[in-house]
């Protein structure tokens, strides 16, 4: 075995003489940032390993309760008797005199939708009964801070209470992750988290986002029902916001975000049913218009009811699958409009009107491109990435302001279709 | 950067070091010299940034007695190799990502650094990474710790890491009966 061979060679580092258990040799902080790497169950079941090991799990900083760590390898779900091991393992470990949610610092507890309730249950119980101090509980109502930095749920009810402990009761709260959770809460207000991610969530309630503090804000794949949701954080630097327009049907409404850095803004937009969200696209730009780095994706083609913001700060645009058939109208206002940018892409852009919907709506504009007052001095590179689309009008337009683009590069790619 | 082994060469590279003052040297426990780009020691160890930021790096080789030369050559390889990834990682960063947990997965090139050390070589690499305040390196060596526990039973621990079972078979059984709720599968 490999560490009887080392264990003859003559070493002076840090614990040259140990010759063999290097692990249980390690401080406990270390073997805890190990533990911080593996699921629940295999952290308790290091007990068994020696003396050593006995209650080293009971004082892990950090706990993963990962229903998949139940499941049989391979399986595409966890069977009865998984399940019902989950429950047992959990309802016991997260009994205060085993492990108290209030004294971690990082806690997940990824569950599937069958285990919705007992895991608000478990939320609950931690939020109410964990106790610093065993045998005193708080009276009533009142709950317990959580010490906790952060906190990663999937699949699980959450409520008001939730919510509210989240405000009030974790005042460490750094990173709040939550995937595929009902969300029966109103919203979300932190004084301390800086990253918020809401990835497949649904909520039919949900109507604000309220944090002075939050650095990164991802809303990905999410179901809000009512709205609009209301985005208060201004000191955001980076927003990712990847959702089908139809799940927003009471649209985003960002406040003004002057902080921002970089912004990547997909919508999924394939269905014609009406919503808030589609008409929101030009003034979730105008929030963001201090940014440095914009991605949109599927962006459609904007008609402008109001003044195009001006992106002073903008270095690099990426426009994604973005409809540019209103005669680059869209183009023309960002070109016109950002006079520090250094790199613009057009991703798969689709160029001319789809003959087969020749009833465009956006009334084409007799201003082209070339009558535009661009002012890039600091475009070096255009690239442009292109299917089976018309690209020579494109081209053309680009050569007829090439006088205000100096140091402007084209480079043209065509892709296959898909 | 080059690494350097030998003595002599170190002490070539560190003349040079002290003309750009691009590098800081290091002198490992039993006084081998290693050059390290002052930027990354910096910006990878807590405490090496607190050195440089407080003046106290010696030229002449900065003693850290706690660390051997083959862990600070590992260390300080990981510094360079680091450094030289840093294109690559801004290009993933620029990605649309989901991964936004403080703990990102090891990339391809941490990985192979640290499935090539020795059981003994990783372990000293993680007390080094704590000693220096790194704190990346220690969560990679750590991760790499964790894979080999898992999904291993207590005995394929033991031998692996060579824990010696110092309980009684009364007392195995006593903990394996208050905790059965996480032992149900033996």
């Amino acid at each position: 075995m490999e560490f009887e061979a080392k264990g003859k060679r003559t070493r002076a580092s840090i614990s040259s003489f140990t010759v063999g258990d290097r692990l249980s040799s390690l401080p406990d902080c270390l073997i805890h940032h190990i533990m911080s790497f593996m699921k629940a169950r295999q952290v308790v079941q290091t007990c068994v390993l020696s003396t050593r090991w006995k209650h080293l799990w009971r004082s892990v900083p950090s706990l993963n309760i990962d229903l998949e760590e139940f499941k049989t390898e391979g399986a595409y779900h966890a069977n009865v008797e998984e399940r019902k091991k989950f429950e047992d393992f959990t309802d016991h470990l997260l009994i205060p005199n085993n492990i108290s949610i209030a004294l971690l610092d990082k806690f997940q507890l990824h569950v599937h939708h069958y285990h919705r309730e007992e895991a608000a249950r478990w939320i609950r119980h931690g939020i109410k009964y964990s106790t610093q101090e065993p045998g005193i509980r708080p009276q009533g109502l009142s709950s317990t801070p959580w010490r906790l930095k952060r906190l990663h749920l999937s699949n699980i009810n959450l409520d008001d209470s939730f919510a509210k402990h989240i405000s009030s009761g974790c005042q460490n709260l750094e990173d709040l992750e939550l995937k595929g959770c009902p969300c029966h809460f109103h919203e979300i207000t932190s004084h301390t988290l800086k990253n918020l991610i809401l990835k497949d969530c649904s909520s039919n309630v949900l109507s604000a986002i309220t944090s002075q503090t939050l650095k990164r804000l991802v809303i990905s794949g999410c179901y809000i029902d009512d709205g609009p949701l209301v985005v208060m954080a201004p000191v955001v630097s980076y927003l990712l916001l990847s959702v089908a327009i139809y799940n927003f049907k009471g649209g985003i409404v960002l406040n003004e975000i002057p902080s921002i850095v970089k912004v990547s803004i997909h919508l999924v937009n394939n269905s014609d049913c009406p919503s808030k969200l589609g008409d929101d696209q030009f003034n979730l730009l105008d929030s963001v218009s201090k940014v440095t780095s914009l991605h949109l994706s599927a962006y459609k083609a904007m008609v402008l009811t109001e003044e195009f913001p001006q992106f002073e700060n903008l270095k690099t645009l990426l426009l994604e699958k973005c409809d540019l058939s209103d005669n680059f109208q869209t183009l023309g206002h960002f070109l016109q409009s950002s006079p520090s940018l250094e790199k613009l892409t057009l991703r798969n852009c689709k160029f001319s009107k789809d003959p087969k919907k020749k009833k465009g709506k956006v009334k084409l504009n007799k201003q082209s491109l070339s009558q535009l007052d661009v002012r890039c001095k600091n475009l070096k590179q255009t690239e442009i990435i292109y299917r089976n689309d018309d690209v020579h009008k494109l081209e053309e337009l680009l050569l007829s302001i090439a006088g205000s683009l100096p140091e402007n590069n084209i480079k043209l790619t065509k892709v296959d279709s898909p | 950067m080059e690494v350097d082994k030998g003595k002599g060469e170190a002490e070539e590279t560190r003349k040079v070091a002290e003309a750009d003052r691009d590098t800081v040297t290091l002198k490992s426990s039993d006084g081998k010299l290693f050059e390290v780009s002052k930027e990354a020691a910096a910006r990878l160890s807590t405490v090496l940034a607190g050195m440089i930021a407080g003046g106290s790096i010696d030229d002449n080789g900065t003693d850290l007695k706690q660390i051997g030369s083959e862990a600070l050559e590992n260390v300080v390889d990981y510094c360079n190799k680091h450094a030289n990834s840093i294109p690559s990682a801004a290009l993933i960063s620029s990605s649309i990502s989901f991964n936004t947990a403080p703990f990102k997965e090891p990339e391809e090139w941490e990985r192979k650094f640290v499935d090539r050390l020795s059981h003994d070589a990783l372990f000293d690499l993680v007390e080094a990474a704590n000693f220096l305040g790194m704190e990346r390196l220690l969560d990679v060596t750590c991760h790499k710790i964790s894979e080999m526990m898992k999904g291993k039973s207590p005995d394929q621990i033991r031998e692996v890491f060579n824990i010696k079972n110092d309980y009684t078979k009364e007392e195995l059984e006593e903990i394996r009966q208050e905790l059965a709720w996480a032992f149900y599968d033996d």
